[in-house]
């Protein structure tokens, strides 16, 4: 990928690697780079998967629109309402076909330059049978923009023996509102796990990923680590519907309040036999003004299911850091060593680069705390 | 540089209302490990508390002074900094942070990571644990003494090391605090720096640790001092009830 193509700026390209995109791509199987409405950057070198703007796939699958709005209801609320409308929906197109497993990771990047922008995006991703990809989708804004929106529509469809890692960072400015509106499918063996990353200011961030586990034993994981400083909303929920007989979701969050405000509704829905789930959400508010709203459900009305949680919303303890004090190590730092092991969620079955995105956005984000 | 010495004069400590230290003085001097006996609650570890510096024990009256320096009202991290270390009874779980990650910032860096040490204390599948999470009392003892090993302090205070631990376990606590204080045969005595004080309940630790001197403390007070070993057996025969009846003779 050239840098002439997508013309940032330093300081915005310091931002799009701060949320995993790698300007040359070298590491990447693929990348689709979005600047406010225009499509800088399709680029695509891996046998076995398909990567395109996705008005582009409508015109050539006469098949890709059977997947458009299939798990989302365009009429959920006023903002898939819009997505529904806009004639010309932006965002991209991932198919993978049978049997590929591409181990480098696509990475897919929505950034937002012009002030008071609505970025309006219709993604589908289709990982087929017995197939494997991993994504990073890094969204942010250059921090000179004062006022934004980003909207966001994410249909996946994981098809049996698949598997999709799906990682989120995102880093808008203060001014942005950002809703993203996701649903996943996961077929008989599937497997999907999300990672969601949200580390700075940002005005809003809605969203709340539905995942409907629909095949035999599919499995998902959603894991969300959120740092909310002064000025920032986080609505950050998510909810796993166990369809078929063995399927297993677990939501694991960590939250941390400096000042700002997280509201995060998880759900675990058993309707079928044979099922299990588990949830842990824990939080940490690091001082007051800030709040957590934690609102772990579990919601069954069969007998034969596995549904449990732990939830917990509290300070570091005093404790700790005196004793980590005793070994040497200044109270500040204490507490850094803390928060950022806090948020350091080490995912089981991630690839090491991804982890490796995710650990450079906590330690960017956690400077000077 | 100043002796490698800790004095304490005339401490009188609060915890809330109550004063649990009422006038307590000794001093240990270069190359020295000195032990502390006494019945359950009488503040012993409030003495190795405050010698430490954690906040919730006020000194009403008194100085502690190390290595020449007056650190009665210095920050907690900073006497770590000056050389005192502190191996804890009953140490909080600390979420988030690995075993590995402390012993490496006390190390100074991954690479001076005592791997001998590690395997000595057989903390090996612990490395990746958070700190304490569910360590059972004996994991607990050689987790804080590993730290202690990587932080290797000047003067180390040992609150009960061989509680709750077994037979093969002490062994190894045992010469691990004997190495770090300068006790092995391999250190000549007019070599040896390093400084302890040592709370003991059950006296195991002296089999590995050869004491100069002993106290025992009642009611806030030290009562007595003197031989480590002579003290040890008076409280195995006479009890603590013994020190009371002594006292109250005086």
């Amino acid at each position: 990928m050239s840098n002439s193509k997508i013309n940032l700026s330093d300081d915005d390209k310091k931002k799009i690697l701060n949320v995993g995109i790698e300007p040359d791509a070298k590491e990447r199987s693929g990348s689709y780079i979005l600047v406010d409405d225009e499509v800088k950057e399709v680029d695509l070198h891996m046998d076995g998967v398909e990567l395109m703007p996705i008005h582009i796939a409508l015109e050539k699958y006469e098949w890709a629109k059977d997947y458009m709005w299939k798990l989302i209801d365009p009429d959920k609320d006023e903002y898939t309402k819009k997505a529904y409308n806009d004639k010309e929906p932006k965002g991209y197109f991932i198919y993978v076909k049978p049997g590929y497993k591409v181990e480098m990771p696509l990475q897919a990047c929505f950034f937002i330059k012009a002030t008071r922008k609505e970025q309006v995006v219709h993604n589908i991703i289709v990982v087929d049978e017995g197939s494997e990809l991993h994504i990073i989708n890094g969204c942010a804004s250059g921090n000179y923009v004062n006022e934004g929106y980003h909207i966001g529509i994410t249909e996946v469809f994981i098809k049996k023996n698949a598997f999709l890692s799906y990682t989120m960072i995102h880093d808008w400015a203060p001014g942005v509102e950002v809703r993203p509106r996701s649903a996943i499918e996961v077929g008989e063996n599937g497997r999907y796990v999300s990672n969601y990353v949200t580390l700075r200011e940002v005005h809003l961030t809605q969203t709340a990923p539905t995942v409907y586990i629909n095949g035999k034993n599919g499995k998902a994981r959603l894991h969300s680590i959120l740092f909310a400083p002064e000025k920032t909303n986080l609505q950050v929920g998510g909810k796993i519907v166990l369809n078929a007989e063995g399927a297993r979701g677990d939501i694991i969050s960590r939250a941390v309040s400096d000042g700002g405000n997280i509201y995060a509704p998880a759900e675990l829905e058993a309707r079928t036999e044979k099922v299990s789930g588990y949830m842990e959400c824990s939080g940490l508010i690091l001082k007051d003004g800030g709040r957590i709203h934690s609102l772990p459900a579990l919601n069954s009305n069969i007998q034969d299911v596995e549904l449990a949680h732990e939830a917990s919303v509290g300070k570091i303890g005093n404790d700790e850091i005196e004793y980590l004090m005793s070994r040497g190590i200044s109270e500040d730092d204490a507490r850094a060593l803390i928060i950022h092991g806090f948020l350091d969620l080490k995912i089981k079955g991630l690839p090491q680069f991804l982890q490796n995105s995710i650990d450079i956005a906590i330690k960017q984000s956690l400077k000077g705390i | 540089m100043k002796k490698n010495e800790l004095i304490v004069e005339d401490l009188h400590v609060n915890v809330g209302e109550k004063e649990i230290l009422s006038g307590v003085s000794f001093n240990i001097p270069e190359g020295e490990t000195h032990i502390l006996f006494g019945p359950n609650g009488c503040g012993k570890t409030t003495l190795l508390m405050t010698l430490m510096g954690f906040p919730k024990y006020k000194i009403s009256s008194g100085r502690i002074i190390y290595k020449g320096v007056d650190i009665t009202e210095m920050p907690m991290h900073e006497r770590a900094k000056l050389g005192m270390g502190i191996s804890f009874q009953k140490p909080p779980v600390v979420k988030g942070v690995l075993l590995k990650k402390i012993i490496s910032i006390l190390a100074e860096g991954e690479k001076n990571i005592d791997q001998k040490m590690i395997e000595e204390l057989n903390m090996k599948n612990y490395l990746y644990r958070d700190l304490n999470e569910g360590f059972s009392g004996g994991e607990i003892k050689r987790s804080e003494m590993l730290q202690l090993a990587h932080q290797r302090p000047d003067l180390l205070m040992m609150d009960e090391p061989e509680s709750g631990v077994d037979i093969e376990n002490l062994k190894v606590l045992g010469n691990v605090a004997q190495t770090l204080l300068q006790r092995t045969l391999e250190v000549k005595i007019k070599d040896r720096k390093k400084i302890g004080l040592i709370i003991t309940h059950t006296g195991y630790i002296l089999d590995y640790v050869n004491a100069d001197k002993a106290y025992i403390m009642i009611d806030g007070q030290l009562t007595c001092s003197g031989n480590a070993m002579e003290i040890f057996k008076e409280i195995q025969t006479k009890g603590f009830k013994g020190c009371f009846l002594c006292q109250t003779q005086k």
